[in-house]
């Protein structure tokens, strides 16, 4: 088949989103088919512009190229998912969150600070509500991008999930003496959270934080926390890593703390579980909790600095219990199925042969 | 649902402030609601329903307004009340309870006060016509006096462009907002809460002398010299008294009036007073004069409070008082003012119980259609409907703002040629269309 993926680009970001469709587009071409991608830039200030790029998503005719019929088009990102096209299907990876769960957000939510705010958001609401079934099957990234979509748009979607980029070549190591949190550094991440909770903890844990800053503002700010909660000797700053040095540090890690707030699906949690290390997460970190069982593969905590320092502690402690569970974390990755064949699979199967 | 209002608010002296007052306990039992304002103070009563809050223009968070689902303003003709609620209405739209169809005294203040005639002079050819905008020229060139610019030239669409929907409170209104956008509108009957209904005895009623009234602020519109003229050429003239109370215009030249007529010592001026001393004086009065020519074409607050006292009135057959029903209030023609008032003043002293009894119907129409309950419910309701209009509203722009780009390149023609493409990029987006939405009567049309 021709099938072309429909996905939106902020110009000089590259992030999970865009190895994503990367990967995707690969599996495809894998499977045999002729694959290519469409990446519509995108702009989300000021709100208006929004409405622009949804309008510019609803112009474009995908349904051939160059005189070849397109045979599919996968939707995965806001608002390039709204092109029009007879063979639709969707793969999401999350809906304009500042219109969703993100409006009311103390600190997330951008969209209600525009004078049109809550005239955009309902039109964005309106927009998913009526296009989104276009597509004859809906799927989702995971379970939280499902429910998500179920609470605000009663729009049911299916999980499906996939491997992160490089799964073959994560490995595990002898554990060193840090715990490993790699991710970009920004508020929801929440490393604030972690320097916090490591003034709480009994035991010398060290974090090892690898990513570079959403803005140079939050990175000095994180140093400055760490130095005033009297913790930067335990916190070492790794800045960006290339992919070996990555898979290197999760081997060499006793285990990982990810607690981000509401993540879409958690690619750090699946890489963890794949060097076979534990994840410490907390309980309104959205995605991760799909993977991540508490007691057995890792551990759920509360949101708070003292619950994480618990945690925190005990994978330091506890050397041979961080080592079963990362054990058995690999193996409930495995037990999974999550693989690029199925993603494959589950996309281009025929209409009616769901 | 969480209404963020715009109003005056007491004490300052409107019955818009008065109108809020009244209407928030019910208004408060059907939704949260924050009364914003710039005033540096308030009766604190209003507390008891809504939280009251303070913004300064300056400085206020589009945050804290989009926590609520909807904001609302209410827009009058006096710029020193409604200048700041009209600019935030600009800023963020909402829905306008527009409380006078004629909104040119507001903008012209409003223009004069920045310092920027050719705004109101713009405003009034743009809405207008250039008819419109010479005379508000010729105004500000003091050529004219305010009063010979055109009735006609109302200047309410600026008061309800981008709006979400206005609530008006007349079938003039309705019609005239109608015709202005693409926005809903609603009819509703404007609130009264009114005091326990006390009925007047009819033994008492009969007896003279017979105590005409008229309240509020007089102007000549308020046609108190044709009712000087009608009531001085009665033989009986002698069976009645006026009372004035509120500010006029010109006193002297009342007074002076009132000589010529013969009435001399009959009429009184009483300026403003307590609004108890002022119920007592409509409990104790048997005729209000409640006339309006030109009118500005809204609901009357003063008529209901006379409907309130069960006090039979005179009204002039136009606007919202062309509205109201034979049995509840004396209806007199602008064309024939003065022999229509003579007659109703005779008619009353040949039949004053007819006129007690008409007054008694006023009261039961205030009560039945005028109940801050029922108004507070249609407020409700029409909220939703403006809360749905708003992703129209932006989609519209959007596909404007697309047409307009395209204008960068398209040889020839304008943005309204393009009108053909436009609804088909609207309609191609989200399956709605810029077709006006057009509501009537709330509860049903009473003329019906």
């Amino acid at each position: 088949m021709r099938v072309l993926l429909a996905t939106t680009q902020v110009p000089f970001v590259t992030g999970g989103a865009e190895n994503l469709v990367q990967e995707l587009q690969a599996a495809l071409q894998r499977s045999g088919h002729l694959t290519d991608t469409v990446a519509l830039p995108f702009k989300w200030y000021p709100a208006e512009r929004i409405l622009d790029h949804m309008l510019a998503s609803r112009m474009y005719d995908l349904t051939e190229s160059s005189g070849h019929a397109v045979d599919l088009l996968v939707g995965l990102k806001f608002p390039a998912y709204f092109i029009p096209h007879p063979n639709k299907v969707m793969w999401i990876m999350h809906q304009h969150r500042s219109a969703y769960d993100l409006w009311a957000h103390p600190q997330f939510g951008d969209l209600l600070t525009w004078p049109k705010g809550r005239m955009i958001r309902n039109a964005i609401h309106e927009a998913d509500c009526a296009l989104l079934p276009e597509a004859h099957r809906i799927f989702t990234i995971s379970k939280r991008v499902a429910e998500r979509m179920r609470h605000y748009c009663d729009i049911e979607a299916t999980p499906l999930y996939h491997p992160p980029k490089m799964a073959d070549s994560f490995f595990c190591g002898p554990a060193g003496d840090y715990l490993f949190y790699p991710s970009r550094l920004s508020p929801l991440k929440r490393q604030d959270l972690v320097i916090q909770a490591l003034a709480h903890t009994s035991q010398p844990v060290v974090v090892a934080f690898a990513g570079t800053p959403d803005s140079s503002e939050y990175e000095v700010q994180l140093k400055a926390m760490a130095q005033e909660a009297g913790v930067a000797d335990r916190v070492i700053w790794l800045g960006r890593l290339s992919e070996e040095e990555k898979l290197d540090r999760y081997a060499k890690s006793v285990g990982v703390v990810f607690p981000p707030w509401d993540e879409d699906y958690g690619y750090i949690t699946l890489e963890a579980m794949l060097s076979e290390k534990p994840v410490i997460t907390c309980s309104d970190s959205g995605g991760t909790l799909e993977f991540v069982l508490d007691g057995k593969t890792g551990l759920v905590t509360e949101p708070l600095p003292e619950s994480l320092a618990g945690a925190m502690d005990l994978l330091w402690e506890k050397r041979a219990v961080a080592a079963e569970w990362g054990k058995a974390g690999r193996a409930r990755y495995y037990g999974l199925g999550i693989t690029w064949e199925r993603v494959v699979q589950s996309l281009t199967a025929p209409r009616g042969h769901e | 649902m969480k209404l963020n209002w715009f109003s005056p608010l007491p004490p300052l002296r409107t019955g818009i402030a008065d109108y809020t007052a009244a209407l928030l306990p019910a208004l408060a039992e059907r939704a949260d609601v924050a009364l914003w304002t710039r005033q540096e103070s308030w009766d604190p009563s209003l507390e008891a329903f809504a939280e009251v809050r303070r913004y300064e223009q300056a400085w206020f968070s589009y945050k804290e307004f989009n926590q609520g689902d909807l904001n609302i303003y209410h827009l009058g003709n006096n710029a020193d009340f409604h200048s700041e609620i009209w600019e935030m209405s600009r800023l963020v739209p909402g829905m306008v309870i527009l409380h006078d169809l004629s909104l040119r005294h507001l903008f012209a203040r409003y223009y004069q006060l920045q310092g920027n005639p050719a705004g109101f002079i713009g405003e009034m050819g743009r809405w207008h016509g250039p008819e419109a905008a010479a005379q508000a020229e010729s105004f500000f060139n003091a050529q004219i006096p305010f009063e010979e610019v055109s009735e006609h030239f109302t200047l309410c669409g600026p008061g309800v462009e981008g709006c979400l929907g206005t609530l008006v409170h007349s079938q003039m209104a309705f019609e005239e907002l109608r015709k202005l956008g693409s926005f809903p509108v609603l009819l509703a009957h404007l609130p009264h809460s009114a005091r326990p209904f006390v009925a007047r005895s009819p033994e008492a009623w009969g007896q003279g002398p017979f105590r005409l009234i008229v309240f509020g602020f007089i102007g000549p519109n308020r046609r108190l010299e044709q009712a000087l003229e009608a009531l001085g050429g009665l033989a009986e003239k002698d069976a009645f008294t006026l009372d004035v109370y509120g500010s006029v215009w010109d006193p002297e030249r009342l007074l002076q009036c009132a000589s010529a007529q013969g009435l001399a010592g009959r009429v009184r001026l009483h300026g403003f007073v307590p609004e108890a001393e002022l119920d007592d004086a409509l409990g104790s009065a048997h005729l209000a004069l409640n006339l309006r020519n030109p009118t500005m074409g809204e609901a009357s607050a003063s008529q209901l409070r006379i409907f309130e006292s069960s006090l039979p009135a005179i009204v002039t057959r136009t606007g919202w008082y062309g509205t109201l029903p034979e049995e509840a209030v004396a209806q007199v023609d602008p064309i024939d003012e003065v022999p229509q008032i003579r007659a109703h003043l005779a008619s009353f002293l040949s039949d004053p119980e007819r006129f007690r009894v008409m007054g008694e119907r006023g009261r039961q129409l205030l009560e039945q259609r005028h109940s801050p309950a029922q108004y507070a419910q249609d407020i409700l309701s029409f909220s939703e409907v403006c809360i749905a209009q708003g992703p129209r509203e932006v989609a519209m722009e959007a596909a404007l703002r697309a047409v307009r780009n395209g204008q960068a390149w398209i040889r020839g023609g304008d943005v309204a040629s393009n009108v053909a493409t436009l609804a088909s990029s609207v309609e191609a987006f989200s399956g709605l269309t810029s077709a006006r939405i057009v509501m009537g009567w709330a509860g049903g049309d009473p003329r019906s």
